[in-house]
């Protein structure tokens, strides 16, 4: 009878640690660091007036930026609104006189975005969600971090908030003889654009998301009244947004109340 | 005991040392990178195939992968850069991927001091699973049929730029961007295919066996040509920068609903109220209909804008921007709705079919123009009044004018039954909308970083909206005989809005390993509306307010390690008043988000990278205080998740480095109770993915990598008809030419 091997939970932690230093040990004779990507390994910070000799069109109103406002974990003696908390360090980018792969661009890569937003990648993980992580699209399409408010269009920009969205998304922009007001709120008011949970990234699928808006309280019991109709046994089949019922939710060439 | 407390000393002996080990292998990191894999940046080939092996629904695969199920093969990358002379270079870049479908092939050419020129073409594709409802009382599942879904977006581009010393620089571009494929909707159609009894008498019906389950698909069709002509230039302290932007879009949009398909309601019709009950299949329940909604749109728009911004001195600076927009468009719309009603002569079909006192099958087509003037202003200050106060104020004024016409004609073709005669009948129905609208904008932000080692900041605007919006609508409705329009509808709705946003927020940056970041946000949201309804003087009133904190910090602990850690709490709140209806409080919406990313480096040549994201999100809005039976029908909206993925890489020899990735998913929001009285949203399902890679130096020109992953995704929102599982392949070569 041969003796069967157990995995006992010393097994694990003993074998685990030994393999882990074999690598630890084994690993430093070859002259190559290892960093979560995007990095550049070997290279340290130069400041922000280095960038701004090559890059002037990205620095000249940085400092109206939101993420100037926003103190980065950085090395002190550089400030806390370096280019470099971004872009990473700069010291062989300005050496090989700004060549590519020598600096980190987060329109190509936003791990540099994730490692404050970091709930962003979770929502970007999602299966309804724009495609971002695959490459396909970068923060930078909607976002703006180098000039005044990071969301595109908000406050007093000199466009609107709901741009940033239509510019892709055309036949959601309007305009439309019987427009949807919600959509003066801006897209997100229904619409989480970093991914959701719910099919085309809704904050919900159910009749909740036009409730919040719509709903009107009568003293019926067991009514969920909207639009001055009761709504309960339409909504049995399904929500608002069903067909035959308000299919053009964003705006309607000839139905005022959104049906068509 | 013992032995618990001497494996506890020997692992936390064991863990000490590895720790020393890593700080002090990390200590050697600053060495020059002599190892370093090569990576090519210029004038480089990357050639890939990955190859997929899928089973089970090879559909869900690919929208929630955005990958081909058989893989992809092509060139992953191509760029070369050439110096044509001292001063002038030029740039090709390429990529082909067959089964992605992603598509790029662009030059540039840039000569110092001259200026630039590039062209290119790129597409990417998006895939959609078509999936429709899941009904769990009979695991319904009914996909009309299984063709692949994808929409392709494909932009030609053109840029120039004229960059002369010492004189204005000009710059022109020109954009193609077509969006053209078929996706799925979220618009379902109804079937009665639902497992839940059908009865005469309908009495007997305590809820409706109808639900709404059969996928929808939209064609797209959409073109946006755009164009631009600027000129910027400083001059002294002040600089210019004016445009002209055009614009075209062409869309034409169809989607195609199936509703109730294989169902027809027999000729003679069932008994009203048979003795004994009948039991009715829902086969028989109701008429199929076939719909193709289209909305198109063809508008030109030309928008003029132009900036100033002047130093007024080291500490403050001025600027205004102006914008012009006007565009035209043309409208077509058309709702074509094919109804098959059995009547005593046989099966009609056609389209607008319905029967008198039946329901409208709302068919038209029709046009309509639109146009839109938008003129808007800012002028805003930035300055510094002390050495640690930065301040920026903005006024933003705007007035916009919409108008527009839509001529409905109803298409209709009433259905007698009894001899199968159809009468057509059509109606014209026209619409108008003139909307005026002037919305003002005050913002300030300022950052003061006074107080050592610490930023304060804040954000705030205010908006203040007055808009006229009159408009004339024309509909259709219901008789015991032919369907009739409805009177104009005239509608005089002055709007007022009033929406201030503010954040206030610190960061503290003690010293390199620790740094938090603080902030509170709340939006105070008041839309007013008055004459919106039927009554002259009707009112409506949405306020809507959001507010929560989100505090992000960063921890480094040691050299290669770090905790970063953000975590959000957001409440929402809505009240309605209106006339005719109690104040209430329509909704009532939670979120709490939690995230950590931990970055591990315990030794120069391996690094760990963990991240967790946990959402908790309910909105609430009528549920339970709606009461009997409405709270069968509707609870509160929860979309959970929580998710998780670990990277490690480290060097294997010289030339070989490995990467193991893993990445998990759940969401628990599927509540198949639900079914008994409406239809189940709730997201619910797991997944899961393991990738193993390694990245070898074949030479100093071509590095290889192979990897190879393993994927499992199960859905119970979709009854599992979404689950997948396979294996998938990369082998890419990269070479410097």
């Amino acid at each position: 009878m041969s003796p069967q091997p157990r995995w006992t939970k010393s097994t694990l932690i003993f074998g685990g640690a030994a393999l882990w230093g074999a690598v630890l040990v084994g690993c430093v004779m070859v002259n190559r660091t290892m960093l979560a990507p995007p990095a550049i390994p070997g290279a340290a910070l130069v400041g922000n007036k280095q960038c701004a000799e090559c890059h002037e069109e990205q620095t000249a109103r940085a400092s109206s930026a939101t993420h100037a406002k926003v103190a980065l974990a950085q090395d002190p003696k550089l400030g806390p609104t370096s280019c470099e908390a971004c872009h990473g360090p700069g010291s062989l980018h300005v050496k090989a006189g700004g060549s590519k792969g020598t600096i980190i661009n987060p329109q190509k890569n936003s791990e540099t975005c994730f490692s404050c937003h970091l709930d962003k990648r979770g929502t970007f993980m999602l299966s309804n969600s724009h495609q971002v992580l695959n490459g396909k699209m970068s923060c930078g399409d909607c976002h703006d971090p180098h000039e005044g408010n990071a969301l595109k269009g908000s406050g007093a920009s000199i466009e609107n908030e709901i741009e940033t969205c239509t510019k892709c998304h055309t036949a959601q922009k309007g305009p439309f003889v019987f427009v949807h007001n919600a959509m003066k709120e801006g897209c997100t008011a229904c619409h989480n654009p970093h991914g959701s949970v719910n099919a085309k990234m809704l904050l919900a699928r159910d009749a909740n998301l036009c409730l919040r808006c719509h709903l009107q309280t009568t003293s019926t019991n067991g009514t969920i009244f909207a639009g001055g109709e009761d709504h309960r046994t339409r909504l049995q089949g399904g929500t608002c947004w069903i067909a035959g019922c308000h299919e053009t939710i964003h705006g309607s060439y000839s139905s005022k109340p959104l049906r068509y | 005991m013992n032995a618990n407390n001497s494996f506890t000393r020997t692992a936390g002996l064991l863990a000490g040392a590895l720790l020393l080990l890593s700080g002090a292998s990390l200590g050697r990191a600053a060495n020059a990178e002599a190892d370093a894999l090569p990576t090519f940046h210029e004038n480089f080939l990357k050639v890939g195939v990955s190859p997929a092996n899928v089973s089970d629904s090879k559909a869900g695969f690919m929208a929630r992968t955005q990958m081909f199920r058989k893989g992809s093969a092509g060139i992953e990358e191509f760029n070369v850069t050439e110096e044509l002379d001292k001063t002038t270079t030029l740039t090709v870049d390429g990529r082909a991927l067959l089964g992605a479908e992603d598509y790029l092939a662009s030059f540039k050419l840039t000569k110092t001091e001259v200026g630039s020129f590039e062209a290119g073409y790129k597409s990417v594709r998006t895939f959609y699973d078509g999936a429709g409802g899941f009904f769990p009382i009979n695991n319904a599942w009914l996909p009309l049929y299984s063709r692949q879904l994808f929409v392709d977006r494909g932009a030609f581009y053109v840029n120039g730029a004229i960059n002369l010393p010492k004189a204005p620089v000009f710059t022109f571009s020109y954009r193609n961007e077509t969006r053209s494929g078929r996706k799925d909707s979220t618009i379902w159609g109804d079937t009665n295919q639902t497992g839940i009894p059908i009865y005469r008498p309908t009495s007997l019906n305590l809820v409706s066996a109808s639900r709404k389950l059969i996928p929808a698909y939209i064609n797209l069709s959409e073109r946006r040509e755009t164009w631009e002509v600027a000129m910027k230039q400083t001059v002294g302290a002040t600089s210019y920068r004016f445009s002209i932007l055009g614009t075209k879009i062409n869309n034409h949009d169809t989607r195609t609903v199936d509703r109730n398909p294989g169902e027809l309601s027999p000729r003679p019709a069932l008994p009203s109220n048979p003795t004994p009950p009948l039991l009715v299949s829902p086969f028989l329940a109701a008429n199929q209909t076939k719909g193709t909604d289209m909305m198109g749109l063809k508008e030109d728009g030309l928008t003029l804008s132009g900036r100033i911004e002047t130093k007024l001195s080291d500490s403050a600076k001025v600027f205004l921007s102006l914008s012009q927009h006007h565009s035209e468009g043309d409208l077509a719309q058309s709702r074509l709705i094919t109804a098959y009603i059995m009547t005593d002569a046989g099966l009609t079909t056609t389209v607008g079919g319905y029967t008198p006192g039946g329901r409208s099958p709302y068919s038209q087509s029709g046009s309509g123009t639109i146009k839109q003037d938008v003129f808007t202003g800012v002028v805003g200050l930035e300055f510094k009044p002390t050495r640690d106060l930065e301040m920026t104020a903005g006024l933003k004024g705007e007035d916009l004018q919409i108008e527009g016409n839509y001529t409905a004609n109803y298409v209709l073709n009433m259905v007698t039954l009894t001899t199968g005669a159809v009468a057509p009948q059509s109606l014209t129905a026209p619409n108008s909308t003139k909307i005026s609208e002037s919305p003002w904008v005050p913002e300030l932000s300022g950052r003061y970083t006074g107080v050592k080692d610490m930023a304060f900041w804040f954000m705030w605007d205010y908006s203040t909206l007055k808009q006229d919006e009159r408009n004339s609508y024309v509909g259709l409705t219901t008789s015991t005989g032919p369907m009739v329009l409805t009177a104009p509808s005239g509608a005089n709705a002055r709007v007022k809005d009033r929406h201030s946003n503010l954040k206030v927020g610190a960061n503290w940056t003690p010293n390199s390993m620790i740094m938090v970041r603080g902030e509170v946000f709340t939006k105070d949201h008041e839309n007013n509306f008055t004459g919106q309804g039927t009554a002259l003087g009707s009112y409506y009133i949405l306020d809507y307010d959001t507010y929560g904190a989100r505090v992000t910090a960063t921890v480094k602990p040691m050299p290669g390690l770090s905790f970063s850690t953000r975590y959000l709490v957001q409440r929402g709140k809505a009240e309605i008043a209106e006339d005719g209806y109690v104040h209430t409080n329509s909704n009532d919406s939670r979120r709490y988000q939690l995230s950590e990313t931990v970055d591990w480096n315990p030794n120069k040549s391996v690094y760990v990278q963990g991240n967790l994201c946990m959402f908790w999100d309910t909105i609430g809005t009528v549920y339970p205080r709606a009461g009997g039976a409405a709270n069968d029908v509707l609870h509160n909206a929860d979309n959970n998740f929580w998710n998780a993925s670990v990277v490690t890489g480290y060097v294997v020899d010289k030339d070989t480095d490995a990467q193991i990735q893993g990445t998990y998913y759940k969401a628990n929001n599927w509540n198949p109770s639900l079914a008994a009285a409406t239809t189940p949203y709730g997201q619910g399902g797991k997944d899961y993915s393991v990738t193993v890679g390694l990245k070898h130096k074949f030479s100093d020109r071509l590095v290889g990598s192979a990897k190879v992953g393993y994927f499992k995704s199960d859905s119970e929102t979709t009854g599992g008809f979404a689950n997948y599982k396979g294996t998938i392949g990369w082998l890419t070569l990269d070479y410097k030419l």
